[in-house]
């Protein structure tokens, strides 16, 4: 296989990429070898190198515990557990929560073979006896499998003692209710309160 | 009115527009089976208009991941298109209703719930998820044997128990507010035998006709900790809505053993009609589209007169029929011609 096919097939791996794509990619590439292609090149090679998961929180870094664990202007007491590291950067972006994370990898799925022993709960059963620890909050997806494993895991921590609360979910800041769906208004009616 | 011959696509029509009013086929079941052989996908277009307002649903099923929907242009949610579409579809199919297997009941039942609650749609999508997780976790659990964990049935359980109260409580509300139409129905078309109908909980008993649902939920919870050993043995899912069934007595008789074939015709006729009087009043957005698939067929002369009398105010109806002569000179409106997938307004 040539070394241009092999670029390619590996590219069409990529989610949201196809083989069109991915050969569109690949031109792209070559036609900026110095400024595009190297630079990549190496810094796939540098990450591929450096970046771990962070044996405390699951996070991805090239530090190990990672710059959120060890950044101590963060609140140790409150944890936010999510599905993946993409959720710890949604939040990051919003710079709403000033917490430390801990990323699961996943939720529980018997169809795809997704147990609780896949996902990354004995750290955070951990985690969570240690003294300095208040609260955990969990930030699953609002889909039937992230709310199940929210459940299960909410059941895990309830022997450490620990406050542990979910995310609301109702009436998206901007939303207007003529647009919301049925379920979204009803669970924002149920979890509706005095002002 | 939709005339052409056998297999020329009239059925399509009709189906495409069911499947927007309940998220299902009144033919076959799942999804895959409505995608063309050839293709990956299969889209759904409608324009649905109610006084000065236009709405254009679409709707994508895909043979590989979740369907994908639209409103007027803007990405939906699946489980919302139902909220606009209200349609109720007569078909030769319908018979079974009455005489077939428990399935066709809870199809019926379960077409009556999200036509009169939108909103359930999504209830039923999730239960089908948590069912299928459930399902594939005991089968894994009959293989891992006695030493399995199930501390993850245990969550799985949770979700799968307030669900199914939620459908079975809907079904059987749903059930009770029909069935004085439904005798009205079969009074005119059949004769005055009092038709009953009791749903039907399959390995686990409720309390009344109309439990609360905090009961329903009580009785499921028991009945899955009695079954568990046996769902585990078996690997699959014994317990829950998607197993009950609806009993409908003529006269006290079972009529799935008992009624004739024109008591068949008559009932079944009547608990559609039934569904299309209450959507009628029940809900704002308009009256159900009628939809007769091939169905004077299958009636005789009587049925045919009190079905063209009970439909005949309704804002719109939708025919399709081999033979044109077949379908009563009072319902002849508009007629396209359909062949090889072909509508041609006459």
């Amino acid at each position: 296989m040539g070394d241009l096919d092999r670029v390619m097939q590996l590219l069409a791996k990529l989610p949201g990429l196809g083989p069109r794509s991915a050969r569109r990619a690949v031109l792209h590439l070559m036609k900026r070898r110095e400024a595009l292609m190297m630079p990549l090149a190496d810094a796939l090679a540098n990450a591929a190198r450096s970046i771990r998961a962070c044996s405390v929180c699951g996070n991805l870094d090239s530090a190990d515990p990672c710059a959120i664990c060890t950044d101590d202007r963060r609140d140790p007491s409150v944890i936010c557990v999510v599905e993946d590291v993409a959720d710890v950067w949604a939040l990051e972006r919003a710079v709403a929560f000033r917490g430390r994370y801990h990323v699961i990898g996943g939720v529980l799925s018997a169809l795809d073979g997704v147990g609780p022993e896949d996902l990354n709960l004995d750290t955070l059963v951990a985690r969570a006896r240690e003294p300095a620890v208040t609260e955990v909050i969990l930030a699953m997806n609002a889909t039937v499998d992230g709310q199940t494993t929210a459940h299960y895991v909410a059941d895990r921590l309830a022997p450490a003692g620990v406050k542990v609360s979910r995310l609301a979910h109702g009436v998206p800041v901007g939303g207007e209710l003529d647009y919301l769906d049925d379920g979204t208004l009803m669970q924002a009616l149920r979890a509706r309160h005095s002002v | 009115m939709f005339v052409g011959r056998n297999g020329q696509g009239k059925t399509n029509i009709l189906e495409a527009i069911g499947y927007l009013s309940t998220l299902a086929s009144h033919r076959v079941g799942g999804a895959q089976a409505l995608i063309g052989d050839t293709h990956d996908e299969a889209t759904i277009f409608g324009t649905l208009s109610h006084q000065s307002r236009d709405v254009t649903i679409g709707l994508t099923l895909k043979r590989r991941g979740s369907s994908a929907a639209t409103v007027s242009g803007n990405t939906a949610k699946v489980s919302e298109v139902p909220r606009w579409v209200s349609a109720v579809l007569f078909a030769p199919e319908d018979s079974a209703i009455v005489r077939g297997e428990p399935g066709f009941r809870r199809a019926f039942l379960d077409h009556l719930v999200i036509s009169g609650s939108p909103s359930m749609a999504a209830v039923y999508q999730d239960f089908d998820r948590v069912l299928k997780q459930r399902n594939s976790l005991l089968k894994s659990l009959r293989k891992t044997g006695p030493r399995a964990d199930l501390s993850t049935l245990d969550v799985w359980d949770e979700s799968f128990i307030s669900l199914s109260a939620e459908i079975v409580d809907q079904r059987m509300e749903h059930l009770a507010a029909i069935l004085p139409l439904v005798n009205s129905n079969y009074a005119t078309i059949a004769s005055g035998d009092e038709v009953q109908a009791t749903y039907l909980p399959k390995g686990y008993l409720l309390p009344s006709d109309r439990a609360e649902r905090s009961k329903i939920k009580t009785a499921v919870i028991d009945a899955l900790a009695r079954h568990r050993t046996e769902e585990i043995d078996r690997g699959m899912s014994l317990i829950g809505p998607q197993r009950d069934d609806l009993e409908l007595l003529i006269s006290q008789r079972p009529a799935r053993s008992h009624a004739s074939q024109g008591e068949t015709w008559s009932l079944a006729l009547s608990l559609r009609l039934a569904t299309a009087a209450w959507l009628k009043q029940e809900r704002p957005s308009g009256d159900p589209i009628i939809m007769l698939d091939d169905v004077f067929a299958e009636l005789d002369a009587k049925r045919r007169g009190h079905l063209v009398e009970m439909i005949s105010g309704y804002e719109q109806i939708l025919i399709t029929s081999a033979v044109e002569e077949d379908v009563p000179q009072a319902l002849r409106g508009q007629v396209f011609d359909v062949a090889n997938g072909v509508v041609t307004p006459r």
